[in-house]
């Protein structure tokens, strides 16, 4: 009855919940296929990603040595806790790359020294001295050989103007006298024999400066020659300090994503000489596919981490400085991920079948909603208000065939 | 909500209907009401007489009813429920005829293993002769049958002629009911032309395969023509709950009521 109130446009439940039975198998297969999907993606996600790692455990506290103190509380020993602004500062310390890099300056891939250079400018400029330094020198042997181009030039254009200075003046002087009316102001030659011999000298003085001149050009081509192969050598070997950077920066950021540093602090009063506080500096290690990294920077921590907390923490006044110990018995390394497999499947299975199952269930709606044939036979009453004279039901039969008009033992032989 | 344009749905799907035809004619389902057939299909077409029956007012003695039988597209089964129907008001003993007028591409001789010709087109263009194109039965008297005749190519002209006036006319007078099969509306109009003579008209569509829009298209039409539209037939309806389980629900009431091969055996 509530079906007929409706009208044509709106759909009742009841009709949703019909097409849903309707297409129950199609449902099914729908969900069970993206069960498979998403399991097969999972697996494929996870088969090959294996993560090693394990947590350790450092109990970290300020120190009172005995020897200095004269309290007789602290005949307990070392106790005492941190603040959390302290412990928040030591564990961005820790994750910073001050850490990172004592982590893997003894350390590469395989848990191997590396040697690798860093970020350090003087280390940068050392290898670039050193890798290019036959270029360097025969470049500065090309500038010395030009310097002393220019300098023979000037001496020889000195020369040739001294020369010049005494031909014009001799030159002046003859024609000064009055005896020679008709010579002209530029010297020449075979009138005088003094005027001869310093035309001479002073056509060998202009031979000297072209050769000076020619000197200097070779000496600068030289010099240009000597400065790009220096630029090529530097740049060759700016290129593998780039490449060896970018090497040492992606270790780096490798071994800063592989551990993290968190703390637990469970500070109660201090003054309390009954009751030990105690800070927990957890490290939990995870590396991806790389047992022997792993397995080296969980060493490298137990050996350098210690160190590295005793000799940063802040001391409390009345406390002589701090103790960091590895409180747990660790195994080392281990796989983490060992059931990671199949929760993955799992979860990618139950939410593709989550997905699949109401993409389904809106297509088969929309798909209903769209599909404007008739349905039910409701549908002609409703929908044009006139009588529904029979309702013939389906019956599966084999068309007419046009063949039996050709059969002679037929009505149609007639 | 419209996703689809129903005009190129229909048109497509008319289009996969005539490929379909082309290759094989296993889209049709296409039977005669025999002792064979199951209850309930017996029973929906008695049920469709008796609705067709009290639909239309008792007329007089020696006047017959005519019934026009369309559909709106090709394939909604209105020949095979044409040619039921018939043959189950001859089963109660009236005087039936039954007249392909779709001189298009009419297919009631396929039934009755028969050629089309010579049939009704072939008497309105005055190439035949009234008893050449009317045939009886030979299991059952009461019924009778007109075939398309020749194809022709003024199918409407024909139809709307006084021969075809004068032929209704008289068959009329001979028979009770005469039902009148014609082309799907839809695609050509000639039903039109006899819905003017008949007593009303009877609108066939299929369950899941025609559209409410073609129908509604259908019935407007027919308004506009001022046919008496006695209502809608649905053809190859699909049930939820499967046939067998309805076959045995109603089995129980064919021990109260005759099946046909019951009634055929008294006969005899």
């Amino acid at each position: 009855m509530d079906e007929n109130e409706q009208t044509k446009d709106e759909i009742s439940l009841a009709h949703i919940f019909r097409l849903f039975l309707d297409k129950i198998k199609l449902l099914i297969i729908v969900v069970l296929a993206a069960v498979i999907v998403g399991a097969g993606f999972g697996v494929l996600r996870t088969y090959d990603k294996k993560y090693y790692g394990t947590t350790i455990e450092f109990y970290v506290n300020p120190r009172l040595d005995r020897a200095s103190s004269t309290d007789t509380e602290s005949q307990y020993g070392v106790y005492g806790a941190y603040g959390k602004h302290v412990m928040d500062n030591m564990v961005k310390l820790l994750s910073s790359e001050l850490f990172a890099e004592q982590l893997m300056l003894s350390l590469d891939e395989n848990g191997e020294p590396t040697g690798l250079p860093n970020a350090n400018g003087n280390a940068d400029l050392a290898i670039l001295v050193d890798s290019a330094k036959a270029e360097k020198k025969e470049y500065d042997e090309a500038i010395d050989k030009v310097e002393k181009a220019i300098d023979e030039l000037a001496a020889a254009n000195e020369d040739l103007n001294k020369e010049s200075k005494e031909l014009n003046t001799l030159w002046a002087e003859y024609r000064n006298s009055g005896k020679y009316p008709d010579l002209t102001s530029t010297p020449t030659k075979g009138l005088f024999d003094d005027v001869d011999d310093k035309l001479d000298e002073f056509e060998k003085a202009e031979t000297a400066v072209n050769q000076k001149e020619t000197h200097l050009a070779n000496a600068e081509k030289a010099a240009t020659n000597a400065e790009t192969d220096y630029e090529k050598a530097t740049e060759k070997a700016l290129k593998k300090w780039r490449s060896s950077y970018a090497r040492y920066a992606s270790e780096l950021s490798a071994i800063r994503s592989s551990v993290n540093y968190s703390y637990y602090d469970t500070t109660e009063n201090v003054s309390d000489v009954d009751s030990l506080a105690r800070s927990f500096i957890y490290v939990k290690i995870s590396v991806l596919n790389n047992e022997a990294m792993a397995n080296g920077i969980y060493n490298k921590i137990l050996k350098v981490l210690p160190d590295f907390v005793e000799t940063n923490m802040a001391v409390p006044a009345g406390y002589d400085g701090t103790s960091c110990q590895q409180i747990t018995r660790n195994d080392g390394i281990r796989l983490m991920n060992d059931g990671l497999i199949s929760s993955t499947a799992i979860k990618y299975a139950l939410i593709l079948a989550a997905v699949a199952f109401v993409v389904s269930c809106i297509a088969i709606i929309v798909i209903d909603r769209s599909d404007k044939r008739l349905k039910t036979v409701e549908q002609i009453t409703q929908t044009f208000n006139i009588p529904l004279l029979g309702v013939i039901p389906s019956i599966k039969s084999e068309p007419l065939k046009d063949d039996i008009l050709e059969d002679k033992n037929t009505e149609v032989a007639e | 909500m419209r996703f689809f344009n129903n005009d190129a749905a229909r048109l497509k799907r008319d289009k996969k209907l005539k490929e379909r035809a082309k290759k094989s004619n296993s889209h049709r389902n296409e039977y005669l009401l025999t002792k064979n057939v199951s209850f309930n299909v017996a029973e929906a077409f008695r049920n469709l007489k008796a609705s067709i029956s009290l639909s239309i007012p008792k007329k007089q003695a020696g006047e017959g009813t005519v019934i026009v039988m369309t559909s709106a597209c090709p394939e909604d089964g209105k020949t095979t429920v044409s040619v039921n129907l018939a043959l189950m008001f001859a089963m109660s003993e009236a005087k039936v005829v039954l007249v392909d007028a779709d001189v298009r591409k009419g297919r009631v001789a396929r039934f009755f293993r028969r050629r089309s010709a010579p049939g009704l087109a072939d008497y309105l263009s005055g190439q035949a002769e009234l008893k050449e194109i009317v045939h009886t039965a030979s299991d059952n008297e009461n019924f009778s049958y007109i075939t398309c005749g020749t194809h022709s190519p003024r199918p409407y002209e024909l139809l709307e002629s006084d021969e075809m006036k004068k032929l209704i006319s008289y068959l009329k007078e001979e028979y009770d009911y005469v039902i009148i099969d014609t082309p799907p509306l839809l695609l050509v109009s000639d039903a039109l032309a006899l819905t003017s003579e008949a007593d009303g008209t009877v609108v066939v569509c299929r369950h899941q395969v025609s559209y409410v829009s073609d129908i509604a298209k259908t019935l407007n039409t027919l308004s506009f023509a001022k046919a008496n539209v006695l209502g809608v037939v649905v053809n190859d309806y699909e049930a939820r709950e499967s046939l067998s389980y309805r076959a045995d629900r109603y089995k129980y009431y064919s021990y109260c009521y005759d099946s046909t091969a019951e009634i055929e055996q008294k006969k005899e």
